[in-house]
């Protein structure tokens, strides 16, 4: 644990505290300033993973319908699993695959927060605990302790206004996350969460110094914007700016249809995928067909 | 996603580096002074026989028994208490001033007073004739009347705006009060009249966290930038000289003999020789390096310069030769940031957790003093 703390340390927390105070003294002695343009900076940086990471989470939800029917098609749990498994290898889809781009993104997060945390220097201990993660330069050292001081605010404090807006921005997250749900049990608790995590939030940023806070709220409204683009914003008639990889989704109808376990006429109702999409395999199964009859 | 992060949250919670203080042990009348957690005040006796034991007389605040004390929150003091002949003065980092007893209680009737200004007090308060000095980190100088804590002739009862914070105890000398602030400015100020005494503050390009005369006539001056400034105090003008350290010099310096034994973050211990007034090149042995981060002042017992580094490794240093004699680690110890104190030919240090430990340099032990507490 303490090698893995010092790596975190050496490649992501010092290279961060020193950007940050960079950024500080570029940003006319903003420290409120420099924070933003370092929160938007490092979210932009890892842009591509989180992007991932949300069309994943998409392909999955669009998924949820047919994962739903396979799940009621078969009663044996193993081939439930194999069915379902091969549902989503079908449709491009890895179930983990919103995992790897979250993880890798979360140290980035994480150093990203301490980074902030550190700068602060809220306290003559903290400011004592930055000597050691700002480099051996005379420009970075001269700077420290950075002015707290931004809109009025010192940062090194916890402030109401701040509270409301991490309360504010993550309810609005959260309601931009939110897709379409089937299931009476996961609607009920998409809707404790969109109340329960703002609420959870405004509490902690209640014992947070406000810099801290600023970050949250830049970094929720970054994450408000990616939302977005992926999901779109149906109460505004904003549509998705990206299009989630199911193209190939369709060929659970096929697959389905072509299990005779436990598969009854009854149970083959109309699929949710697009014409378009179901075309090709469509084409490719009479041609199949055509060429048995040639066999034959 | 949102989970782990309320996890991160929480744990960090946790984690803040918060306000403790470093506050030295302090002696009088007999008895040792030392402070424990949230700025609380213990009041200890040793025991006649064996001054590694002591027991606790009293403790401030204490509003279990005291009601009147019960609003009283310190939160941590960074300076040592002022000790004058009917009370006891505290500058505490919650910006509260208190004048107590000496027998350790606030009582306004008897003469006891409190004041609370905006800001941390973050170094010393200091008490020249009937004013008591002190500077808060909003940047304010102030200069109060030290009976009742009310304001004086020619100083704004708000404090003096000086632009900066200001972490550094202020010193007072031949009524001159000269303070140093966050921002590397240097200013001097008469005490009886307010007006600056210099043409202009000294300016240099890092936070001053620290100030100290190191004679009559020239002023130490530390910056986190890791140079060390030599000024004039009468014109506040450089001398000339300045000294490079490895890491940041947060301490004061302390100088016996003419030479000057400092240490700094980067757990190097020098020593200049000033007795031909100063010249940074006149080094009487190469930097000691001990280890650990150096925050406290040393002292010097005999021939051993007894030195605490922030990892609770309590160093005894050959001040002849240059060398560390031995190296005593406290195990189990809080960090160490306070300086160390000389009392009784032993040399007392205590954690950031208010751990009192005394180090004998002619044995080469350290020994935690054993404490019996007050039952409330």
């Amino acid at each position: 644990m303490g090698a893995i703390g010092d790596i975190f340390t050496l490649v992501l927390l010092d290279p961060m505290i020193n950007f940050l105070i960079i950024l500080n003294n570029v940003l006319f002695d903003s420290y409120g300033l420099a924070i933003i343009a370092f929160t938007i900076i490092v979210r932009i940086v890892t842009f591509p993973l989180t992007m991932r990471q949300l069309n994943q989470t998409r392909a999955m939800q669009t998924l949820q319908p047919q994962i739903q029917q396979l799940q009621k098609r078969f009663t044996d749990p193993k081939r439930r699993q194999q069915e379902i498994m091969k549902a989503y290898k079908e449709a491009g889809v890895n179930p983990l695959g919103c995992l790897g781009p979250m993880v890798l993104q979360f140290p980035v997060l994480i150093a990203l927060f301490y980074a902030i945390r550190q700068t602060l220097a809220v306290s003559p201990e903290a400011l004592s605990n930055l000597y050691g993660h700002v480099y051996d330069w005379h420009f970075l050292e001269a700077s420290v302790p950075l002015s707290t001081n931004f809109l009025g605010m010192n940062m090194a404090e916890s402030n109401l206004i701040m509270v409301v807006l991490v309360g504010g921005t993550t309810w609005i997250q959260t309601r931009t996350s939110q897709t379409v749900v089937t299931d009476d049990r996961a609607r009920a608790q998409q809707q404790m969460m969109q109340w329960l995590l703002p609420v959870m939030f405004m509490f902690f940023t209640f014992s947070f110094p406000s810099g801290v806070a600023l970050y949250w709220v830049i970094t929720t409204i970054v994450s408000i914007a990616f939302n977005i683009i992926t999901y779109g914003l149906p109460i505004l008639g904003i549509k998705p700016m990206t299009s989630a990889p199911v193209a190939q989704s369709s060929s659970l109808t096929n697959n389905m249809d072509s299990s005779d376990e436990a598969s009854t006429t009854s149970d083959r109702k109309p699929r949710q995928h697009s014409t378009e999409a179901r075309k090709p395999r469509d084409a490719k199964n009479r041609s199949k067909r055509k060429n048995r009859r040639r066999r034959n | 996603m949102s989970f782990i992060a309320i996890l991160v949250l929480s744990a960090a919670c946790v984690g803040f580096a918060s306000p403790k203080g470093w506050s030295p042990p302090q002696f009088e009348d007999g008895n040792a002074f030392v402070f424990l957690d949230e700025g609380r005040l213990s009041a200890l006796a040793f025991d006649e026989t064996d001054n590694s034991r002591a027991r606790e007389l009293w403790r401030f605040p204490n509003d279990d028994l005291y009601p009147l004390e019960d609003d009283i929150d310190l939160k941590a003091v960074y300076g040592p208490p002022v000790f004058l002949e009917d009370f006891i003065i505290l500058a505490a980092y919650s910006g509260e001033i208190v004048a107590i007893t000496r027998d350790g209680r606030y009582e306004p009737g008897s003469g006891s007073w409190k004041i609370s200004v905006p800001g941390e007090i973050i170094g010393t308060a200091v008490v020249a004739g009937d004013r008591l000095i002190f500077a808060t980190s909003e940047g304010r100088l102030y200069v109060r009347d030290v009976a009742t804590g009310g304001g004086v002739d020619a100083w704004p009862v708000n404090g003096k705006e000086l632009g900066a914070s200001i972490w550094a105890s202020p010193i007072v000398s031949d009524g001159v009060v000269i303070t140093a602030t966050m921002k590397g400015t240097v200013q001097a100020f008469n005490l009886e009249t307010g007006i600056a005494v210099w043409d202009a503050p000294f300016k240099k390009d890092s936070a001053i966290a620290v100030l100290a005369l190191i004679n009559e006539n020239v002023l130490f001056v530390p910056g986190l930038g890791g140079i060390i400034d030599f000024i004039d105090v009468q014109s506040g003008q450089s001398i000339g000289q300045s000294f490079e350290t490895e890491g940041w010099v947060w301490s004061a310096p302390l100088v016996k003999d003419g030479i000057l034994y400092f240490g700094d973050f980067a757990g190097n211990l020098y020593a200049l020789d000033i007795t031909k007034g100063i010249n940074v090149e006149n080094q009487v042995w190469p930097p000691i390096f001990v280890g650990g981060k150096i925050k406290g002042k040393p002292v010097i017992i005999g021939q051993t310069l007894v030195l605490a580094d922030e990892d609770a490794t309590v160093h005894f240093i050959d001040i002849e030769k240059g060398i560390i004699n031995y190296s005593f680690s406290l195990i189990d110890t809080a960090d160490i940031f306070a300086s160390v104190v000389e009392y009784e030919g032993f040399a007392w240090i205590v954690s950031e957790n208010g751990e009192l430990f005394r180090a004998d340099p002619d044995m080469n032990d350290v020994k935690e003093v054993s404490i019996l507490k007050r039952s409330d």
